[in-house]
């Protein structure tokens, strides 16, 4: 029966309807086997209590009824503390789920525990973390990406079957490339960003980590739905992701522009623009047309993005001050509250978290937003502008996930800036508010998956899924266990 | 760069150790560099309504009250603007 780990959802959900597995019988032994392999690479901040019964599932709901999946930390939940990787919400029960988790509990989902991630979401390694760093399931020397490295680890390392996660700037879609797995940002607003503790809110995602599309397209249905919670909200209320994906005619003779300044081998590594250039092949062989485009200012992405980005995070994160939870409360009330904000606020944040507080501080303060924060927000519409006007000549865009494979566990950890070059690939899509989504394009000659990106104009969701879904069959880009996984689960006792 | 650390940690009520301080300002002189770059961009001509006014804008100044301070909320902020909740209405 363990076979059955490394389905997909889909696949696992016509054996519980053939009534060939039970979905609590499959969830026990995905536990057991999440147990097994987490000393390894230790995707979870929290697993779900071992041996206890689990909930009564309806599997007859549809959807994604019986499947377990795994939540990232910084989404809001009842059954698991929350604590958004940092210390100073370490062991915080929130009162309420996140409206994507409510919505999937609702559904009939089994929650496998809650993953780790680089602190409030920022970093590109998941070494960010206050508490451990999780490791690649392909290489356990080489991190997993981030912020949603715990996410796509746990897919990839056959410990849930979907997970959710967030992207603020390429948080689900580079640790999806890294780990081999299909990871996919909707519009913003597509998914309610309800009980998102939030990071930088005009960026903010929550997204989704699934071994194919068609899981992800399962997962919409359940959790790309209208929310009066979040005022941001904006996702068609009877939207079917699944018959969109289907929709084989919606892509048919459809452009593909290939963005030649990430296709630039001084940013890109060879073997990342290998992958790429075969997968621009698989697409021309399915009927796409491919032309390449140009990108005006590709350089600008990366200041501008790390100049709203921490200046929103400094306002956000303004909230962390030990008076109504976290860290700290109860309020120590013989400390001044000057004293007691620094006694909570300090050691409470890591090093990468103050220093984004500290740039968001600096780039908003008088004297300086004019010249980062205002100019910054001009730079965005004109990215914005750009990016619309070259979908008025192609259909999607592709690009590759990241400039690079997977890299060594400590390698950029001391260099910021050099973290932050990662993510040239990605914070595209959320600066245009625009969907994207990273598939797998091989392997490199060392062994390590390579992403690839396509990203879709604004409300284009369903036609992207459509894309990727054929680039998928096109490719035969399937789903594979990577071999020290594969060898844990040869040794698994069931 | 350590004074406006120091300028920074306040405004952000952040406290950095004597031992991270040197490391901290050296990396974070790195990333003042890398940010520095959408200066040399001339977006000037872009109409984005901005969130942060050129001009400083400068608060009205405090006025110190006679009367001490009982440590309660007069009722007016208390309960003037959000209806009355004994009704149920918000």
């Amino acid at each position: 029966m363990k076979e059955l780990l490394a389905l997909t959802a889909h696949e696992l959900m016509a054996k519980f309807a053939a009534g060939e597995v039970a979905p609590e019988e499959f969830y026990a032994l995905q536990m057991r086997f999440a147990r097994h392999i987490e000393p390894k690479v230790r995707s979870f901040l929290t697993l779900a209590e071992e041996g206890v019964a689990p909930p009564k599932v309806d599997t007859r709901k549809g959807a994604l009824s019986g499947i377990p999946v795994s939540i990232k930390d910084l989404l809001t939940t009842t059954d698991f503390p929350t604590t958004a990787g940092s210390r100073i919400l370490e062991g915080y029960a929130p009162p309420y789920d996140a409206t994507a988790v409510r919505l999937l509990r609702e559904a009939g989902n089994y929650f496998t525990g809650k993953t780790n991630l680089d602190e409030f979401g920022m970093g590109s390694s998941t070494e960010n973390s206050a508490y451990f760093p999780t490791h690649n399931p392909w290489d356990l020397a080489r991190v997993p990406g981030g912020s949603s490295g715990g996410s796509a680890s746990s897919v990839a390392a056959l410990q849930s079957v979907v997970s959710l996660g967030t992207d603020t700037g390429g948080s689900v879609r580079q640790p999806a490339g890294f780990c081999g797995v299909v990871g996919f940002v909707p519009t913003y607003g597509y998914i309610s960003r309800n009980g998102l503790i939030a990071f930088a809110s005009s960026l903010d995602h929550v997204g989704i980590v699934a071994r194919d599309v068609t899981d992800v397209a399962l997962t919409m249905n359940v959790i790309g739905r209208p929310d009066r919670l979040d005022a941001t909200s904006q996702a068609p209320p009877d939207a079917d992701y699944l018959a969109a994906m289907n929709d084989r005619e919606s892509v048919g003779g459809c452009t593909v522009g290939v963005i030649n300044q990430l296709m630039d081998p001084n940013l890109m590594a060879e073997d990342v623009l290998v992958a790429c250039e075969v997968a621009i092949r698989v697409l021309e062989n399915a009927g796409c047309g491919v032309k390449r485009v140009d990108l005006a200012g590709v350089k600008r992405l990366l200041p501008c993005y790390y100049i709203l980005c921490p200046a929103e995070a400094s306002s956000n994160l303004a909230r962390y001050d030990g008076i109504r939870y976290g860290t700290g409360f109860p309020a120590d009330v013989s400390r001044t509250l000057q004293e007691h904000y620094l006694a909570v606020r300090s050691p409470g944040f890591g090093e990468e978290v103050r220093r984004r507080i500290l740039l968001g501080t600096y780039v908003l303060s008088a004297g300086y937003a004019e010249a980062y924060y205002n100019q910054a927000r001009r730079v965005r519409h004109a990215i914005t502008e750009g990016i619309a006007d070259m979908f008025e000549d192609v259909d999607f865009l592709f690009l590759p996930t990241s400039p690079t494979t997977a890299f060594g566990l400590g390698d950029r950890i001391d260099d910021p800036v050099k973290m932050y070059a990662a993510d040239i690939c990605t914070v595209m899509a959320n600066l245009a508010s625009t969907p994207a989504i990273s598939l797998p394009g091989g392997l490199s000659p060392q062994g390590m998956p390579v992403g690839v990106q396509f990203m879709a104009p604004q409300k284009h969701d369903g036609r992207l899924l459509a894309l990727a879904r054929l680039y998928e069959k096109s490719a035969g880009a399937e789903y594979s266990v990577p071999p020290l996984v594969a060898e844990e689960l040869a040794g698994f006792e069931e | 760069m350590k004074e406006l650390l120091d300028h920074l940690c306040e405004l952000a009520r952040l406290e950095l150790s004597d031992d991270e301080r040197e490391e901290f300002a050296r990396k974070f002189a790195d990333l003042v560099a890398f940010v520095d770059a959408i200066k040399e961009l001339h977006e000037q001509s872009r109409e984005v309504p901005l969130q942060i006014p050129k001009e400083r804008m400068e608060t009205a100044p405090d006025e110190p009250r006679a009367e001490p301070c009982t440590g309660e909320v007069p009722r007016k902020y208390a309960a003037g603007h959000i209806g009355d909740l004994e009704e149920g209405e918000v």
